[in-house]
């Protein structure tokens, strides 16, 4: 009876997907408080944006930035993203770019 | 019913069969699944916690532009907005980035002041619905000391300790006291636009459930910063402005626009665009960087279904010879491309759950994270949106079983008698 | 003794109208009795098959009649022709047929997977089939790991699970040896004995010895060359 197997392994699957999806409901309840207390920091801080990827003007605050802008860190700085995501600048540059700011 | 269940059970032995083939079609495609759900599930959370929290932004920020540059904005200019009707509060903010070369990471620098912070009465609890009841009264809001050190408030984990009241004081992020390995009590050395030494007290850490607003910020006075950056004390970094009535914002906007023709005005409903923009970009870049897998699955599930091997042409010949149907033959193939989907979809969906609530996405974390130094740890909020869900789960069923039934349809309605001839 | 199957002036020409047409069968019209064990017999080539499966609605006729249990059956739609196959015939072919990778009592099963009986019943059935053919031993092998004669008579415990009136057999003993084949046959004649109509066709004259046979129907270039009666007609 390899049906019933089949059957019940799919169910079993989708229980547990609705298991999760109330758990995450239950999540999002439990954590509502987080948010408020979120939602305070960015009333009171008055920020902006999130800090994710704080490289840059434009990744760190990109509802600030001027995306009309080129070079905006400086002329000769690298790309950040997505390239800057995947591949990391040669060591000389962020040495040089080091020295350079210090 | 009976013959369903029969021909699934046939469809499970046939399967079954090949059963290293279709484990790893299995694999490949509850990959790709999770990989999809996963990128979908992460952009999701952190939209949606973008989108509600920054709800709270400031309505306006008046930007100054020279020479198609930000600049520094006169805090003069406030006297000539505060003219304009339906203006609440005007608060300039003192804020900028500080590249740290020992630690190779950029932060942000705040400057706060007792006296600088939003408030007004016309929005008060009810928005914020929180099962905790909000400070009330004067005394308890518009001032930052005040609504962090609020007994109630502490509940809430945003800060430990407290935040700057006095000059050489700093409130850091979490990510800052990591990778500074400093904490409240420590110290932290800044460089100042002179070249000189400046040394901040920590008097607060924001709590790490916070990260994903405060994980690179350095709060301290404002009077420090103005030091810091070496800015004139006429002149803030722009300026946050009130307005009462959320539907008055573009009015007032334009209003800025044209008494102060080199200012930009940045609207609230501008910031919400960004971020719900930004994350579809960027699961856009994400996604294109899958597209790749996902074609070379296209191709595989194209070569599987399209080449119906001779074995497979042979069996369907022996199946409609001793009596099964057309359709039965059809059934069959159906019922292959779901148990194959099903399985994959319902397995990666699982997978891509853990990958991002509870593992914090951690296989994308490196690609995201590329090379910053200050990258936040996801706590992602579990928000799914049902219908990304299933456009996803409609998305990669129908075409899988579509794939497997259209090829065996020619095989399906020609006459048996050719597996009579062996 | 009435008619179960009737073919009139039956044709029977494959490809049509293309450069590879092939003219299987010409003309043919045969009459097979209920209870009848029939041989067809002739050199490979001679239109048997063609005719067997014209028989057993595997194919439809390009011109003339095929007349199963009294209904015309030559201009039926595909679904009517499966709904008879499946009530009436069961099919023992050449090369066995049996589908390679799942086990002996699933082969024997599979005719029965798309009707509304219980898979318990067909099991059961299953069994008692293979306990009469003498392979239930071998009920959970996969079909590659059985012996010649008894993949046939996997293939034979197949055609009779839905209980079917005719039996209709393709070189049956085509691979197998003189013990086989002599086994095989023992398992016709008793099928025929339980009053089923078989209907064989082989050019191996091992066959058209046996004793049981009543009619032998020579084919050759796709017609019918000569009906012999070897028993007296009953």
């Amino acid at each position: 009876m390899k049906y019933k197997i089949f059957i019940g392994l799919i169910l079993s699957e989708i229980l547990l997907i609705l298991a999760l999806y109330v758990f995450s409901q239950m999540l999002i309840e439990r954590r509502s408080i987080e948010i408020t207390a979120k939602k305070i920091l960015v009333r009171e801080l008055m920020l902006t944006d999130l800090s994710i990827w704080t490289e840059a003007r434009y990744t760190r605050h990109p509802s600030q930035a001027d995306l009309f802008t080129p070079f905006q860190d400086f002329p000769s700085s690298v790309e950040h993203f997505p390239a800057g995501s995947i591949i990391a600048p040669p060591e000389n540059i962020k040495t040089w770019k080091s020295i350079k700011r210090y | 019913m009976e013959k369903h269940k029969k021909i699934l059970e046939y469809t499970l032995s046939s399967l079954l069969r090949r059963r290293y083939k279709n484990l790893a079609i299995i694999t490949v495609f509850s990959f790709i699944v999770a990989a999809l759900y996963s990128i979908l599930f992460l952009t999701h959370s952190l939209k949606k916690e973008a989108l509600t929290v920054l709800k709270e932004a400031p309505e306006l920020i008046v930007q100054k532009v020279s020479g198609g540059r930000h600049d520094l904005i006169p805090t003069d200019y406030m006297k000539r907005i505060q003219e304009i009707y339906g203006v609440g509060r005007i608060i300039p903010r003192y804020w900028g980035y500080y590249y740290d070369a020992i630690t190779d990471s950029n932060y942000t620098l705040m400057g706060i002041n007792g006296t600088h912070v939003l408030h007004s009465n016309s929005k008060d609890n009810e928005n914020y619905p929180s099962p905790i009841p909000l400070p009330q009264g004067e005394g308890a809001r518009g001032r930052v000391k005040d609504v962090f050190s609020d007994e109630n408030i502490k509940g809430l984990k945003l800060l430990n300790g407290r935040m700057p009241s006095n000059r050489k004081e700093c409130a850091i992020g979490k990510g800052v006291s990591d990778v500074r390995f400093t904490g409240i009590d420590g110290e932290i050395f800044l460089i100042d636009s002179k070249g000189k030494v400046l040394t901040f007290h920590v008097v607060g850490v924001f709590a790490s459930e916070s990260a994903i607003l405060t994980n690179d910020l350095i709060v301290i006075n404002k009077d420090d910063i103005l030091e810091l950056f070496g800015m004139p004390s006429d002149r803030a970094t722009d300026i946050a402005v009130e307005v009462y009535n959320e539907l008055e914002i573009p009015f007032v906007a334009s209003k800025i626009r044209e008494i102060l023709p080199d200012t930009r005005p940045i609207m609230k409903g501008e910031i919400i665009r960004t971020y719900e923009t930004l994350f579809n970009w960027r699961s856009g870049v994400i996604f294109t960087m899958f597209l790749g897998a996902l074609l070379a699955f296209c191709i595989l599930a194209w070569d599987k279904a399209t080449g119906l091997s001779a074995e497979e042409r042979q069996e369907i010949g022996i199946l409609k010879a001793i009596g099964w149907e057309t359709g039965d033959v059809l059934e069959l193939k159906f019922w292959e491309g779901i148990v194959i989907s099903f399985t994959s979809i319902l397995t990666g969906m699982i997978i891509a759950y853990i990958h991002i609530f509870f593992l914090g996405a951690s296989l994308f974390a490196p690609v995201l994270r590329g090379w910053s130094v200050l990258f936040p740890p996801f706590r992602l909020i579990p928000y799914v949106d049902l219908y990304q869900v299933f456009v996803v789960l409609f998305l990669t069923v129908i075409p899988y079983v579509a794939s497997t039934i259209i090829p065996s349809w020619k095989a399906a309605i020609t006459d048996p008698d050719t597996v009579m001839r062996g | 003794m009435d008619i179960i199957i009737k073919t009139e002036n039956v044709t029977k020409i494959f490809n049509p109208g293309m450069s590879d047409e092939v003219k299987a069968i010409t003309d043919v019209s045969i009459e097979i009795k209920r209870g009848e064990v029939v041989v067809l017999k002739g050199p490979s080539g001679s239109g048997k098959t063609t005719l067997l499966s014209l028989i057993g609605c595997i194919t439809r006729p390009t011109e003339g009649r095929v007349i199963v249990n009294g209904k015309n059956v030559a201009k039926l739609q595909e679904r009517f022709l499966t709904g008879i196959r499946q009530k009436t015939f069961g099919f023992v072919f050449q090369q066995f047929n049996l589908i390679r990778s799942i086990s002996v009592i699933e082969n024997i099963m599979l005719p029965l997977y798309p009707t509304n009986i219980k898979l318990s019943a067909i099991k059961k059935r299953a069994e008692s089939i293979m306990e009469k053919l003498g392979i239930s031993n071998k009920k959970d092998f996969k079909v590659q790991r059985l012996s010649g004669g008894e993949q046939q008579r996997a293939a034979i415990a197949r055609s009779l699970i839905n209980e079917p009136e005719i039996i209709l057999a393709d070189e049956p003993t085509a691979h197998l040896d003189t013990n086989l084949s002599e086994e095989i046959m023992r398992i016709f004649q008793r099928l025929n004995e339980d009053g089923k109509t078989i209907v064989i066709a082989t050019h191996d004259p091992f066959i058209y010895e046996r004793q049981f046979i009543q009619r032998t129907i020579e084919m050759r270039d796709g017609v019918v060359k000569n009906i012999l009666n070897k028993n007296h007609d009953v």
